[in-house]
Parts: structure tokens; C-alpha cells; sequence
């Protein structure tokens, strides 16, 4: 859903829009056709699945727009799914933030000691080729139906993501930068100051939309194995109580946080984006 | 003659090499980048080494800027020899070497900060030295908002910030369109003869080097050493917009590239 509606609105909607100018009549046309043919699209979806359900076995299989748009508008006005929502979002925070200070603190001793990446790495290639996901059910047994099993679980996803896409990033800093606050006349802690760590900062705010979607996955996935609380929990409930319109409903309010915490951070990447490493 | 260059007032050196050699291990064996390089620049003087591409013009400045370590001879700079990173020098670099995450203004009082310079002391001499490089009024912009040119000259006004006697150029304005570039240079040179630090220009453009500079060297084709050398006699304040007409540069032009050709056909030759 996100990938395929945001670069085409971007492309038409914005930036060829502006270019258009003068001319702005036509492309405005055609911005208008392109939005009627996609909600003609939406609306036989929704249509067509609307009717099918018509049928019980249907609807007890896919579950029913109407009921769902009925369910979801109970849940919004409910408190406890709020504090579902709230509890999702603060598992992968603590979570994300978890994972990205172990992967950080490693990587401050590996790049000035690279003698303890060497000893290090083929553990950390191992680790990093086992599916996360597999490793949901381990945090569990180790801490229970609990926050710490969950953001435990999502630490250790983003651990290798923020591990690799860091050290990397650090290793293939242009020589040059580093070259010519050398010769300049900068000390080590300087250096570390005014390149390294702005370039990991760098690196952590441009793979913070893809990083945070992963957290949220990560939380939905470990509610949704074993929990009593949030988003991936209530579409396990819905799931056991054989309730279609409960589990599509749960998957959408997913995605339309997911959604919403990528249009935000988007706007985070644009404000740092001379912080980016060509 | 032999390969010694001397330069051109004796006693006042900023820069003495002398039998310098430079070498990589490599897979196929040793890689000789540079040999045999006997060197003197004045103070105050503006030398440029052109030579054909991949001679090792760069290594020298590498060895100069204490980046490398030669694998023989002796490098000095300022009358003592080079150890660890020269820290007496500026270096303009060929590639984009400012902080992508710092403005223009940041990126000039950088050095200042690390040669002891009090925060708000270095943003004033930055901004000083941004409206000496004709950049008034882009001192808060980032590197990615400014023309490749606008960078170099933040780049400039970065290295002549801290007066270093020494300013080493790695082929600075190579990714500059021909107009740009022209401007660049002439006003490079109302900087420098308003600083008179010395200078080693690396460039492989000939009409460059012999606008800039008051000695070319040429390099030879690889393993790079130093094949010949011509003073420049062309009177300063030079006009460069107007000097690719002048006679007198029309023909230190052609006589460098007599020697140059020969050079530059050998490492085509080699490479094919």
C-alpha cells in the first residue's frame, strides 16, 4: 500500500504539477482524471467485496466493509484501543531506541579497536542470518507476556539493521572529509565530533522510516504471538474469536499507523537533509 | 641537466624534496608512483606540476601534506622535515572535501576552532574571509545548496583562513565548467598575491598552469619524476581573462607542450 501510492502521487501530484505552470490547466486535468480513475478503482473493490458478502460463508471468511467501517469507528471513540495504539508505539520506540544504542556502543568500540571486530564479526554474521522473526517465541519464554519480551525482541531486529547500515556507512566516509580535518589540524575527539558522529546521526535519520516500519512490524508480530495488549494483540483476538471484521480492522489501523509514522518521519528527513552522505 | 629543480631566491625554501621515492605493495609486486623527485619551491612562489594523468602529480601533495610517507628521500616543509600529518599546510582537494552538515560559515571557521580560535571569533574571520571569495550573504547555506564553484571557493576561503605559508592545490577547478573556471583562477590569483603563501598547483590543463603559475614543472608519464621545468616571465598582475591572447603565454604554451607530448603519448601508449 505504501510503496505503490506514494511515488506515483508524488510524481504527478507534486513536483510535475509545479513544473506544469502556465499550463497548469492541463496537467490539473489530468491530475483530476488519474484521481477518478483510482477511486473508480477503490470503489469496485470495496463494491465488489461489499456484495460478494452478501453470501455468509463470504462474510465469514473476508469479513464486510460496512461492519468493519462500523467496527473501526467504535474503536476510535474507545479508550482501550488507544492505549493498544499507545502500547504498539511505545514497544517500538523503546524498542528502536534499545537496538540503535547496542548497535552504536559496539560500533564505538569496533571502529578505534578494530582487533574486537575481527574476533566479533562471524558471531554477528550468525546471529544476523537467523530469520528475527524465529526469535519472537525465545524473548517470550525468556520474559513472558510482557513489554520487555516485545521490545527486547524488536532491540535485537533493529540491532542489525542500525549495525550493519552504520558501520558500513562509517567505513565508506569519503577519505577526503577525514583528509582534510587532518591536515587542518583537528584532534581525534574533533574528527569524531565533526564527522563521524554527524555522519551516523546522518545515517540514522535517512533509514529511520525504513527502520521504524520494521519496529512496528516487529511489535505487531510479538503482540500478535503472545500478549494482552495492542495492535497485533487485537488481531489475534479477533483472529481466535473467528471475527473477520475484527483482524481486517486490526490490519488497517496497522497500516494507518505505519502510514502516519512515515509521512511524519518524511518530513524529519527533509528538514536533516544535508545530514545525508552522497 | 639533471632533475634537481632549484627554485628561484635560494635560502628562503618552504619546500625542499629531495630524492623522494614513493611505492605501493601490490598484487602484481612493488608499484612505483613517484622516484627521484628533487624539488625546491620558494616562499612565496606559485609552482604548478602538470603531467599526464596518472603520474603521480597527487602523491607529492600527499608526501607534502605528511598524508604518505615516502619510501625514500626527504620531504621538508618550512625548514624541518615532514612527520605525521603536516599540519603546516593547506590542502584544496580535487573532490568536495567540505562538511556536507555544516554551512559555508561553519565549514570556514572550522580550522580557526582547531587552531584554538574562540567560536564567535571564527564565524566573524569566516564571514571575512566568505566576502574575500565573494560569497557575501551564503554563509548560512549548505555545501548541497551551493554551484560546484561556490564550493570551491568555500573550500578556498576554508584553507586561507589560517594563513598557512603553504597552500597545496590537487587539480582544484577540474570539475568546473571553462568559464567558471577561468574566473576562479583569476581570482585565485588576487588572493594569493595579496597572501603570498607558497604554492603547488597539481593540474593536467597546460594553459592553466602556465596562466597561474611563475614555474611549471612536467612530470613524466609513469613512474612519475620530474622531466622539465620553465619559468614563467609573463609580468604580474596577470589578466588571465584577457592572457590566452598574449604572445609571449602562446608560446611558453607550446614549448611545455613539446616537452608534455612526449609524455602523454608514452602513457597512452602504455595503456593500450
Amino acid at each position: 500500500m505504501q510503496t505503490t501510492i506514494k511515488p506515483v502521487g508524488r510524481r504527478l501530484g507534486g513536483t510535475r504539477q509545479l513544473r506544469a505552470g502556465g499550463q497548469g490547466g492541463r496537467a490539473g486535468r489530468k491530475m483530476a482524471a488519474v484521481w477518478l480513475v483510482r477511486l473508480a478503482i477503490l470503489g469496485a473493490v470495496l463494491g465488489g467485496w461489499q456484495f460478494i458478502t452478501t453470501d455468509p460463508t463470504w462474510r465469514l471468511l473476508i469479513g464486510r466493509p460496512t461492519e468493519v467501517i462500523s467496527l473501526v469507528r467504535a474503536w476510535l471513540v474507545d479508550s482501550a484501543f488507544w492505549l493498544d495504539v499507545s502500547i504498539t508505539l511505545a514497544e517500538s520506540a523503546t524498542g528502536y531506541a534499545l537496538g540503535v544504542a547496542a548497535a552504536i556502543g559496539l560500533i564505538a568500540i569496533i571502529i578505534p579497536f578494530p582487533v574486537v571486530g575481527r574476533f566479533l564479526s562471524p558471531f554477528i554474521a550468525i546471529v544476523n542470518s537467523l530469520p528475527k522473526i524465529a526469535l519472537a517465541p525465545v524473548f517470550i519464554v525468556w520474559f513472558g507476556i510482557s513489554f520487555q519480551s516485545k521490545i527486547y525482541f524488536i532491540a535485537v531486529a533493529m540491532f542489525f539493521v542500525v549495525f550493519y547500515g552504520v558501520y558500513s556507512g562509517l567505513k565508506n566516509i569519503d577519505r577526503t572529509l577525514v583528509d582534510n580535518l587532518l591536515v587542518m589540524g583537528s584532534s581525534g575527539l574533533e574528527r569524531v565530533r565533526d564527522v563521524y558522529v554527524p555522519a551516523t546521526a546522518g545515517w540514522l535519520i535517512s533509514s529511520l522510516r525504513i527502520s521504524v516500519a520494521w519496529a512496528l512490524t516487529a511489535a505487531v508480530i510479538s503482540e500478535y504471538i503472545a500478549s494482552n495488549q495492542g495492535l497485533g494483540h487485537r488481531i489475534a483476538l479477533g483472529q481466535q474469536s473467528l471475527d473477520p471484521n475484527a483482524v481486517v480492522a486490526g490490519i488497517f489501523m496497522v497500516a494507518l499507523v505505519s502510514l502516519t509514522a512515515d509521512r511524519l518521519l518524511t518530513l524529519i528527513d527533509k528538514r536533516f537533509r544535508q545530514w545525508r552522505l552522497s | 641537466m639533471t632533475t634537481t629543480v632549484q627554485g628561484s631566491r635560494a635560502g628562503t625554501d618552504a619546500i625542499k624534496l629531495s630524492g623522494v621515492k614513493r611505492s605501493y605493495p601490490t598484487a602484481k609486486g612493488e608499484f612505483v608512483a613517484v622516484q627521484d623527485v628533487n624539488l625546491t619551491v620558494a616562499s612565496g612562489e606559485f609552482v604548478s606540476v602538470v603531467g599526464p594523468s596518472g603520474c603521480g602529480k597527487s602523491t607529492l601533495l600527499g608526501l607534502l601534506a605528511g598524508l604518505a610517507k615516502p619510501a625514500a628521500g626527504t620531504v621538508e616543509t618550512l625548514g624541518h622535515p615532514v612527520r605525521g600529518v603536516n599540519t603546516e599546510v593547506g590542502f584544496i582537494f580535487q573532490r568536495d572535501a567540505l562538511l556536507p552538515w555544516r554551512t559555508a560559515e561553519q565549514n570556514v571557521a572550522l580550522p580557526l576552532r582547531y587552531h584554538g580560535m574562540s567560536k564567535r571569533d571564527a564565524l566573524r574571520e569566516a564571514r571575512a574571509w566568505l566576502s574575500r571569495v565573494k560569497l557575501d550573504g551564503f554563509g548560512e547555506r549548505y555545501p548541497h545548496q551551493l554551484s560546484g564553484g561556490m564550493r570551491k571557493r568555500v573550500a578556498i576561503a576554508a584553507s586561507l583562513a589560517y594563513q598557512p605559508k603553504i597552500i597545496l592545490m590537487d587539480e582544484p577547478f577540474s570539475a568546473l565548467d571553462v568559464q567558471t573556471r577561468t574566473i576562479m583562477e583569476d581570482d585565485l590569483l588576487v588572493l594569493w598575491q595579496e597572501y603570498r603563501p607558497s604554492v603547488v598547483f597539481i593540474t593536467h590543463d597546460l594553459e592553466e598552469a602556465v596562466g597561474l603559475s611563475d614555474r611549471v614543472l612536467v612530470m613524466s608519464a609513469s613512474p612519475g619524476t620530474i622531466v622539465g621545468e620553465f619559468a614563467i616571465d609573463l609580468p604580474r598582475p596577470r589578466n588571465l581573462l584577457e592572457l590566452r591572447y598574449d604572445e609571449r603565454f602562446t608560446e611558453l604554451s607550446h614549448e611545455i607542450w613539446e616537452r608534455l607530448r612526449t609524455e602523454v603519448l608514452r602513457t597512452n601508449a602504455d595503456n593500450h
